[in-house]
């Protein structure tokens, strides 16, 4: 072989070298230039990942530390329908397992325009592992942390409940949604290349949402809502509504609407049901008002107990003619003698001694119109209209609670005022949150120890000789008043068949603890506040003097 | 001379990082155990709490041991008084 033939061999090597070289280092450029970011960005997704770590939501408990609303483990199901092999059988397997319809399973599988589909959010961890051991595939599982109600119907309309990513939606579990969720934590996890961790890198812990402690006594809660639940049967009403308050704190021990619901099952519930009527609904009271109209005829030294009044059996005021409840002859009745009666005609006189401007006054004292400020979401304030738009009538239907509306709480809480010497402390839900201290009720003074205690004999009085005789508890002095109201009707009138009967006590009267509200929305067959509501003011009375501190001793003479 | 120390602290590091590897795989591990063992919490206090609720338990003392609610009634108090001295 000739040199020149070599050499030129030799050249075509190198310029075969070169080329390559180029080509591989064009190659290399183009790799790490221009897609260094978008191969980084994918190398990064193989061997890396973003992992979102929960938060355990807060417990809530009850004052006696029994779990009324928890966090449990659940599965979520999920699948991938462009994987599954056979839609048909997988449909019929999973359906069988988590108990799903089959058809609206198969219709998920079977949609290959999707990449992702949930089967099951949050099902039972039990059954989604059954499952996961069959091995089908195109189907996923992850764990996601379950909100439950392990006392299902109890205090339904009170707790709320927290929706499927476990944020509060109604109730406590709404007001206290920040509290409870705690703060999320997220990880960074490196990954080999079996998918097996091996770094961790931490961004940020999760913090628990802290756990809530509430006033509500379950044991108390539970009775509250059976007696409801037999008075609206009972009395085939449309609802029933109970409060127990401990007047000297404010703690609200029970707080009940009939029909209740079982707050798992939220989804299922019309909306009327899950109100928590004590504290959004607003009622006229009836007679159970006349309390602030006596309150400040005593207050204002206009009268005493036993200041006496000679009343007809109606009376007109402007253009309206009210009447007793029952038909009389004209009666010469005391103060006290007037709320145990619960004469209208008496309350009307008193109200008119008093004069418009301090009665509106003695109304606001008492709260009404005014939220109370208690810890549960959508407080009403009632509906009160201002002095300076009263009719010439309203002195003639204020002062027996009509043309005012009012909510059980408000109404609760004004009786509990007076159970408690004459202060006010406002009704709480909540007694503390985590390690907190308990929060101080805020107080205020509304009538003096002795207008208190005048009214307190009086009311005891309604229960020994008056309308309240059936809220009589064996071995204990009962304080209280009923009320039957109208409803308004659409004609701006009121009804003469629909009625809301309402009973307010104290017990034990010489050394009050509770108080307690019971109102029966639109009983049958009879519609009065000491047939209907006195009774379950007597059963749900009972029960909490029994079980308070081990029973209340009695004080009956 | 060197090339000794350079290999012994090529080693050390070495060492090192599987060291740290190993405790991240620990670290995974635990953080599984946690969360099992966090489930499983949840899961007692979920029948803890139906255990406790007190329809239940009146439901059971009412149909099982024939228990009744006392009359306030029929309930009699004794008074104490301090003792004579």
């Amino acid at each position: 072989m000739s040199t020149r033939v070599a050499n030129r061999r030799i050249r075509l090597l190198l310029a075969i070298f070169v080329l390559a070289f180029g080509v591989a280092f064009l190659r290399a450029a183009w790799l790490q230039g221009v897609r260094a970011a978008s191969f980084g960005r994918l190398a990064s997704n193989q061997h890396s990942e973003e992992v979102t770590i929960p938060a355990a939501r807060g417990t809530l408990y009850d004052r006696g530390g029994v779990q009324l609303a928890i966090g449990e483990q659940a599965t979520t199901v999920y699948a991938d329908p462009r994987t599954v092999t056979d839609p048909r059988s997988e449909a019929a397997t999973v359906a069988k397992i988590m108990w799903l319809d089959e058809n609206e399973v198969y219709t998920l599988l079977a949609d290959r325009t999707r990449g992702f589909a949930y089967i099951a959010r949050k099902a039972d961890s039990a059954r989604a592992a059954k499952l996961a051991r069959k091995g089908l595939p195109g189907l996923g599982f992850y764990h996601e942390e379950r909100r439950f109600y392990p006392q299902f119907n109890l205090a339904a309309q009170v707790l709320g409940y927290a929706g499927v990513d476990n944020k509060g939606l109604a109730g406590l579990e709404l007001s206290l949604d920040k509290q409870l969720a705690g703060r999320s934590g997220r990880e960074r996890i490196v990954k080999d290349a079996s998918g097996q961790a091996i770094d961790t890198i931490t961004s940020r812990t999760e913090r628990d949402g802290e756990d809530v402690y509430l006033t509500l006594d379950h044991t108390i809660q539970s009775n509250v809502q059976a007696v409801l639940r037999d008075t609206v049967r009972e009395w085939h009403a449309k609802s029933a509504t109970a409060i127990v308050l401990d007047p000297a704190t404010g703690a609200v021990r029970a707080l009940a609407v009939a029909p209740g619901f079982d707050a798992n099952d939220y989804p299922k519930v019309w909306r009327v049901f899950q109100r928590n009527r004590a504290v959004t609904d607003t009622y006229e009271p009836g007679s159970t008002f006349k309390l602030v109209t006596v309150a400040g005829a005593l207050s204002e030294r206009l009268v005493s107990p036993t200041t006496r009044f000679t009343l007809p059996y109606s009376i007109q005021v402007a253009d309206r003619v009210i009447h007793d409840a029952e038909p009389r002859g004209t009666e010469t009745m005391s103060v006290a003698q007037i709320l145990s009666h619960s004469s209208n005609v008496g309350a009307i006189t008193l109200a008119q001694k008093l004069g418009q401007q301090r009665l509106a006054r003695w109304i606001s004292r008492f709260g009404f119109g005014k939220l109370t400020g208690i810890d549960f979401p959508g407080e009403s304030q009632g509906i009160v209209a201002p002095e300076a738009r009263w009719s010439g009538s309203s002195i003639g239907n204020i002062p027996i609670g009509q043309g005012i509306a009012v909510t059980p709480i408000q109404m609760a809480s004004a009786y509990a005022a007076i159970a408690n010497r004459g202060l006010w402390v406002q009704p709480h839900l909540v007694d503390h949150i985590g390690d907190g201290a308990p929060k101080v009720p805020g107080r205020r003074r509304i009538v003096t120890q002795r207008v208190a205690s005048q009214i307190m004999a009086m009311l005891k009085n309604v229960v020994a000789e008056g309308t309240g005789a059936l809220a009589e508890v064996p071995g204990y002095q009962v304080a209280g008043k009923t009320g039957t109201a109208a409803k308004p009707d659409e004609r701006g009138g009121y009804s003469d068949s629909r009625y809301v009967a309402s009973f307010v006590g104290v017990v034990p009267a010489s050394r009050p603890r509770l108080v307690i509200l019971v109102s029966v929305d639109e009983p049958q067959g009879a519609i009065w506040g000491g047939v209907v509501a006195a009774p379950a003011f007597s059963q749900i009375a009972k029960f909490g003097l029994q079980y308070l501190d081990g029973g209340i001793q009695p004080d009956a003479p | 001379m060197w090339i000794a120390v350079t290999a012994v602290l090529l080693t050390g590091v070495v060492a090192l990082n599987v060291a740290v590897l190993r405790l991240n795989v620990q670290l995974d591990k635990l953080n599984s155990e946690r969360t099992r063992l966090r489930a499983e919490k949840q899961a007692l206090a979920s029948d803890l709490g139906m255990a406790a609720a007190s329809p239940r338990i009146e439901l059971l003392a009412r149909k099982q041991l024939g228990l009744v609610q006392v009359n306030p009634s029929e309930t009699t108090y004794v008074r104490l008084r301090p003792r004579a001295r």
